[in-house]
Formats: C-alpha cells, sequence, structure tokens
C-alpha cells in the first residue's frame, strides 16, 4: 500500500475529490484551527487530500529598499509579503509535516496557468519534493465521474511548459508593477515630500489609455443636428410606421420641405420583397462569452460573473469556468448530461425534447487545450442556489439547450413607395421557425414587426409626417464588459486577470462609478505617462509580452530568455523615468492637486457667497464637517455637520424643503441628504432613524459632529 | 511673470505652446469651431447662440461645454 497526497486548490475543491475518490464515498476529515485535510481510501493506496488557499507562495524582492529599479526576486511563502495571510502559514506547515511520510505526490489543481504553478510551488517548497516526480490529474468538472477517471487515469508528469509560462507572467507583472509603482510614487515623493502611491502595471497602463483615450473624446464631443423624417401610413385600415430613404436629413429647411412634400398625400408601391433570415444557434460559451452576456442580460460584472461561475464549479454544477474554448468535445457525455438536467422540474421538458433528437451541439471557432466550454454537468444543486447564482446556472443550462436547437428563420419584408419623388419603405419582420430562440428563452428576443399584406402599385394615404431634431452622440463610454472585450480583442491579460484588473482601475481611484468616467486622478496618471513614458501605456510592449509568455507554454521560447529581455526592457525605461523624475514629479503633483481639491469641495457657501463649502477634518477631534473657505480669514463662520461614515458625493441639485445644496453619503447604505440635514425640517425623519440606530448600537461613535 | 499666464484660463492646466488654452480645450475650440460649419449649414446659426444651443445639449461633451462657459463670459465682459 502506497501513501498518495492530492494537492487541490480549494477546500472545496478537496472535499469533492476526497468524497469522489474514496471506495465508500465517506473521507475521513481531520481539522485542526479551520484547517483541515481528508484521508481516504482507493486500489489498495492511502490517499491524502490537501488543498492550498489559492497561491501559497509570493514573490518577493531579495535586496532590502523602497526604491527602484529592483530586478530581482524569490518565492517565498505568502504572510511574508500579506501580513493578512495567517491561515496559509498554518496550511503550508501542514502540508510540511503529511508530506514526510508520502510516496506518491498528485498536482489536482486546475488545469490552467494559475493552477499549474500552485501545485508546482507547494511541491517544490511545502513539501520540499522534487515536481519532475509528480503525477498531475486532469479535469474539467468535479463530478465523481470525471475526477475518478482523472485519478485513474493521471498524468505521468506535469505540464512545466504551463508551470513555465505561468512563473514568467508573475515574474514580468511583479517587475513592472513593483519598479513602475515605485517610480510615479518616488517620483512625488521626491520632488514634494508627499508620500501617495500611484501605481500602474504592465497591463493596467494600456487600460487605463484605453479608458483615457475613450473620455477625452467624449468630453470633446460636440453633437451635430440632424432630423428624422417620422411618417405613419394608413392601408386597409391599418396604421404603420413608414421610414424616409434617408436615415438623416442634416438640413432643416431640406427636413421642412419634405414633410410640406408628403403631408397628406398618397404613396405607391413600387415594389414588394420577402426574403428568409435564417439564424443558426449562439455558440458554446467561453468566459468572455458568458461575461457578456451575463452583463447584456443581468448587468453583472464580469469579476462577479466569474466569482458566481467559480462557485457553481466548486459544487460540480457546471465546468471549469476559466476556459477560451467555445468547443463542446466529443468525449463529453452530452446525453448523460442531459439526462441529470432532464431530473430537474425547470429544464425536464427541454432536455426531454432534445434527448429524443440526434445529440449534435454547434460549434464556435475558439479553442483552449486545456478545457471544453461551459456547460452543465447535469448534476442536481445539493445546496439551495442564491438568486445570483440561480439566474447564472440557469443562463449556463439555457445557452447549453440552445447548442442543440435548429437555425431560427425569420420572414424579412420590404416594401418599397413613391410620393413626389421621395423614395420611402416599410420593414416587416416575421419569426417563422423559433429554433434554437425556443430553447435560449427568456434570454433569446427578437421583436416581430408585422405588416398588412399589400400588393405593387397599391397606395397607402400618409397621415402623419413630422421631422425630428436629434443630436449625434458621443461615443459610448466603456462599462465593464465592454471593456473586457476591449482587453481580449487586444490580447492583454488572460481570461482570469482581465476582470480583476477592470475592477483595479477603479479601487486605485482612476475612475469613478460603472461606466469608467476618469477621475482628475486617472487624468494625471494618464497624462504624465503619455508625456514621459509612452511605453507603459502602449498596447504593443504588452501584447508582445503575452505572445512571448504564449511561446514559452508552447516550448518555442524559454523562460530566461524571455526574462532576461524583459528585463532589459524595463531597464531603458526605468532609465529614462529617473532622467525625467522632476518632471514627472511636477506633473503628477498638479493633477494631485486637481483631484484633491475636487474631492473636497461640496459648492459654492450659501452664507457669504464668495466662499466655497469644503469638507474639512478637525484637528482636535478628528471629526469632518463642512466649513466655508473664508472660514480662515474670518470672513464667514458657516460650518455644516457630516456623518462620519461613508464618501461624500456633491449633487447638483437642491434640497426641495430647504434649497441647500444635496449631497450623497456612499458606504453599505447609500442615502442622498442636503448640508443642512440636521436643521432642515424634511430630514427630520432621517435624524430619528439614525439616532435610533446609535441608541440600538449602544454606541456614541459621534455618526455626525460638527 | 504673473501669476497664471501659462495656465489655461479655463481649468488652469499648463497652456499649450503659443495657444490660450491647455492641450484639451484648444481641442475643445478646434471641434466647436468645426462643427460650427455644420449647425450653420444645418441651421443658418449664428455663433453666439450656437455656442448658447451646444451648451444646453446633453451630449456636449464636459470640456467642449467648460470652454463654452468661458467663451460666454468673456464675451459678457
Amino acid at each position: 500500500m502506497s501513501k498518495v497526497m492530492i494537492i487541490s486548490e480549494k477546500p472545496t475543491a478537496a472535499r469533492k475529490i476526497a468524497m469522489a475518490l474514496d471506495e465508500q464515498g465517506s473521507p475521513k476529515e481531520t481539522k485542526k484551527e479551520k484547517i483541515s485535510y481528508f484521508e481516504c481510501y482507493r486500489g489498495g493506496d492511502s490517499l491524502v487530500v490537501v488543498y492550498a488557499l489559492g497561491h501559497l507562495y509570493e514573490l518577493k524582492q531579495t535586496e532590502k529598499g523602497w526604491n527602484y529599479p529592483k530586478m530581482d526576486m524569490e518565492w517565498v511563502p505568502k504572510y511574508e509579503v500579506d501580513k493578512k495571510a495567517t491561515n496559509i502559514k498554518r496550511i503550508i506547515q501542514l502540508i510540511s509535516r503529511l508530506s514526510k511520510e508520502i510516496d506518491r505526490f498528485v498536482v489536482a489543481t486546475d488545469y490552467d496557468i494559475e493552477g499549474s504553478l500552485i501545485g508546482y510551488l507547494t511541491l517544490k517548497y511545502a513539501c520540499k519534493t522534487d515536481p519532475n516526480q509528480a503525477q498531475r490529474m486532469l479535469f474539467s468538472t468535479l463530478t465523481k465521474v470525471e475526477l475518478e477517471s482523472a485519478f485513474d487515469k493521471v498524468s505521468p508528469t506535469l505540464d512545466f511548459p504551463m508551470i513555465e509560462a505561468g512563473q514568467v507572467r508573475h515574474e514580468i507583472d511583479w517587475l513592472y508593477g513593483i519598479n513602475l509603482t515605485r517610480a510615479l510614487t518616488l517620483a512625488i515623493k521626491n520632488v514634494s515630500g508627499w508620500f501617495k502611491i500611484v501605481s500602474t502595471g504592465r497591463v493596467q497602463g494600456p487600460s487605463l489609455a484605453f479608458v483615457a483615450e475613450r473620455n477625452i473624446d467624449t468630453n470633446l464631443f460636440v453633437p451635430i443636428p440632424f432630423w428624422i423624417i417620422n411618417i405613419i401610413g394608413s392601408h386597409d385600415g391599418h396604421e404603420f410606421k413608414i421610414e424616409y430613404q434617408k436615415k438623416r436629413v442634416i438640413c432643416k429647411s431640406t427636413a421642412d420641405s419634405i414633410v410640406s412634400d408628403l403631408q397628406d398625400k398618397y404613396a405607391t408601391v413600387k415594389s414588394v420583397r420577402e426574403s428568409i433570415i435564417t439564424q443558426p444557434p449562439p455558440v458554446p460559451f467561453n468566459l468572455s462569452g458568458l461575461q457578456t452576456e451575463a452583463y447584456r442580460l443581468f448587468r453583472y460584472k464580469p469579476s462577479k460573473t466569474l466569482a458566481i461561475a467559480q462557485k457553481l464549479y466548486l459544487d460540480a454544477l457546471i465546468s471549469y469556468p476559466r476556459t477560451n474554448s467555445q468547443k463542446i468535445p466529443k468525449t463529453i457525455d452530452l446525453k448523460a448530461i442531459l439526462t441529470g438536467l432532464s431530473s430537474m422540474r425547470s429544464y425536464k421538458g427541454i432536455a426531454r425534447q432534445i434527448l429524443r433528437e440526434e445529440l449534435k451541439p454547434v460549434q464556435g471557432e475558439r479553442d483552449d487545450p486545456a478545457h471544453p466550454a461551459i456547460h452543465p454537468t447535469g448534476e442536481r444543486p445539493t445546496r439551495r442556489l442564491t438568486q445570483t447564482e440561480r439566474k447564472l446556472f440557469d443562463l449556463i443550462v439555457k445557452r447549453f439547450f440552445a447548442l442543440f436547437g435548429k437555425p431560427s428563420k425569420k420572414a424579412s419584408m420590404r416594401v418599397d413607395l413613391e410620393c413626389g419623388g421621395h423614395g420611402l419603405f416599410l420593414r416587416g419582420l416575421r419569426i417563422i421557425e423559433r429554433g434554437w430562440m425556443e430553447y435560449y428563452s427568456p434570454y433569446a428576443y427578437s421583436k416581430e414587426v408585422i405588416i398588412p399584406v399589400i400588393s405593387e402599385d397599391a397606395e397607402l394615404q400618409l397621415i402623419h409626417v413630422s421631422a425630428d431634431e436629434q443630436y449625434t452622440s458621443p461615443p459610448a463610454r466603456y462599462n465593464h464588459s465592454s471593456l473586457l472585450k476591449k482587453l481580449e480583442r487586444e490580447n492583454l491579460g488572460t481570461k482570469a486577470t482581465r476582470s480583476s484588473i477592470i475592477d483595479s482601475l477603479k479601487s486605485r481611484g482612476y475612475t469613478i462609478g460603472d461606466n469608467f468616467e476618469l477621475s482628475t486622478l486617472g487624468y494625471a496618471v494618464y497624462e504624465t505617462l503619455k508625456q514621459y513614458a509612452p511605453q507603459v501605456l502602449s498596447v504593443d510592449m504588452t501584447r508582445h509580452l503575452e505572445l512571448e509568455m504564449e511561446a514559452i507554454q508552447k516550448g518555442v521560447r524559454t523562460r530566461n530568455e524571455v526574462l532576461s529581455k524583459a528585463r532589459r526592457d524595463l531597464a531603458i525605461i526605468l532609465d529614462d523615468f529617473k532622467s525625467k523624475e522632476e518632471m514627472i514629479g511636477a506633473s503628477l503633483i498638479n493633477g494631485l492637486r486637481r483631484y484633491w481639491r475636487e474631492k473636497e469641495v461640496i459648492g459654492p457657501c450659501p452664507k457669504c457667497e464668495d466662499g466655497t463649502l469644503m469638507i474639512i477634518q478637525s484637528p482636535k477631534t478628528g471629526k469632518r464637517f463642512i466649513g466655508c473657505s473664508n472660514y480662515r480669514d474670518k470672513k464667514c463662520d458657516q460650518t455644516f455637520p457630516l456623518p462620519q461614515k461613508g464618501r461624500i458625493v456633491p449633487l447638483q441639485k437642491e434640497c426641495p424643503f430647504c434649497g441647500h445644496q444635496m449631497i450623497k453619503i456612499v458606504s453599505r447604505r447609500t442615502w442622498e441628504t442636503c448640508v443642512n440635514w440636521t436643521k432642515c425640517l424634511g430630514r427630520a425623519e432621517d435624524l430619528k432613524v439614525l439616532d435610533k440606530k446609535r441608541r440600538r448600537s449602544g454606541v456614541n461613535n459621534g455618526e455626525w459632529s460638527v | 511673470m504673473e501669476s497664471g499666464v501659462c495656465e489655461c484660463p479655463v481649468c488652469g492646466r499648463p497652456k499649450v505652446e503659443s495657444g490660450k488654452y491647455c492641450e484639451y480645450h484648444s481641442r475643445a475650440m478646434d471641434n466647436l469651431k468645426s462643427a460650427f460649419e455644420h449647425w450653420k449649414q444645418a441651421l443658418g446659426i449664428r455663433w453666439e447662440d450656437y455656442l448658447k444651443r451646444v451648451q444646453a445639449l446633453d451630449e456636449t461633451g464636459r470640456w467642449v461645454k467648460e470652454l463654452i462657459e468661458y467663451l460666454i463670459a468673456e464675451a459678457d465682459s
């Protein structure tokens, strides 16, 4: 009997693996200080299933000092870099202790770059064993059948090119992130003495540039007027919308003369054409496809979709979500999945209907050698899913169903008309066969426009004609979904990292709100980098590095080659940066000054009228309040109390009760009030609620204070 | 040197070389001028009325609105 250690990535995955592999289906869980491991038996072997909590090891600089350039780093336990990672120490100690009695090591982390690297580093540093001797379980779902098969047909070696690619990605990201962030931060410190961390990175820089360039276009936009001719026609007692030959008329007098030419006239039908449009089923979901669709339908941010999908995967309800593939390979037991789904009340009907036909799912173009497209496993949820989980699960199941549907058929009709030398037309759309749309309901939607049967030479009365003045629109700001697509199109980051990079733009204070409006700080960083270190914002540099990393994965380049080149390139950027440090610092300081000024300013003072209301921190009590900028010159003593928690956002509106300026307090509960809220008669109810809450919690923590 | 001479009168950012405004407000001015040609063709409108109409539109960019506010105030003074 040999003793085998299986290294998984997360506690839930470890439990699933132990449950699946134990011959009795009841592994022994040993738990100590919130850390556990599982023991089970299979084929005469004793198995110990342990887990990491994501990465157990992180990169740290080898030399001392918070300066740059820093080109050398080493892998150290995560708790040495992140003081909050206290659990990690116990996990490493447990794995180290258990590994002493192990004969064979099997890595069962997620089969992707990060998962492979987690397994490798755990073997090398925690187990202190030779990774060349370890084996690899390969699976895409956490179902019992697949886990058993992955263990029984275990791969004899780790995927070293994937591990090398993962290692070099971390190393390059560390090199660029640490050095460029320090360069920016120290430029400010050396010029002004302020210490404010201003970060950038290999992918964050180009992402900031995309957002900034779109913002600039929006802020510089001047709308141009145009007119749309609206026509309502009538035929056989039916009224319908008719379109004018030109979508937009660019001159008002022309639009007016068109209206006068058509008003109350009859238009003659010149031709009637009908064509059939067939629309094939949508392709299987890869991660970005799922994230885009979840944003379109539910407005879930990509990072939220990934987090929910990860939970569904750990519950063995769906396959591994971090996949690029849009293909469902033949090895997947479609019949078993559909049979499983047919046991669930909501999916019974469609699953059974599909099972009656030949199971040939539509395939997309993108492929991922490690994992298939995201699909349900056919297993029933063993716990009550949250509403968001239910919605995403339903979307994944319905998309899976849609893959087996027939193309949808629609009849498109176009009727061309003529009136006084003007060309007009009517368009109709009728669904003939819903096909896959039936299976993808309610997520597939097509609006039918029914038009009456009209023959050539028939006459239609134009009963209403008007010209609507409209304006051209600015380019849309990015949202989470469109920015994610942009990064994917530009081949920046990976499917696993893109959503967190997008979130980091907001968490760093570079963008505001969900439509990625650039903050003053965002402009300051963008403008400074654009002027003094444009390579950092360049797509070319980071895209080149992505290709190099892919080449490592394919075994075409070595880690050392790529890393040395990245170090050389970075050294050139940093040298250049250093020579311009003073100018860079000054540019950032100007931007920061604007940023802080904007953050503090509420609006004009209602008392003295030439002062500005600002958020002021009392040096004595540390509490914040609103005061007039003329206060220090003893010209105005206007003050207002402020809630002590939450971010204050001034609003461009007045209180309907007292006329003072409105503000928004953004915290766990976002609410609006006026600056005069403690005295405003209309806000008495708010105060009562707050007072009640304060008394209930038994603490007088100065919820408001002057 | 008088303070503010090198600053954009609209926003306080540094002026572009041999220009009156910063990079953004210079570009806003260029856009405003080129769009005026379209507005003139469409409505036969005067510059002053054009500014007021563009300023009132939701679609107008932030920097364009800031510039118009400055131009109107400058014309009034």
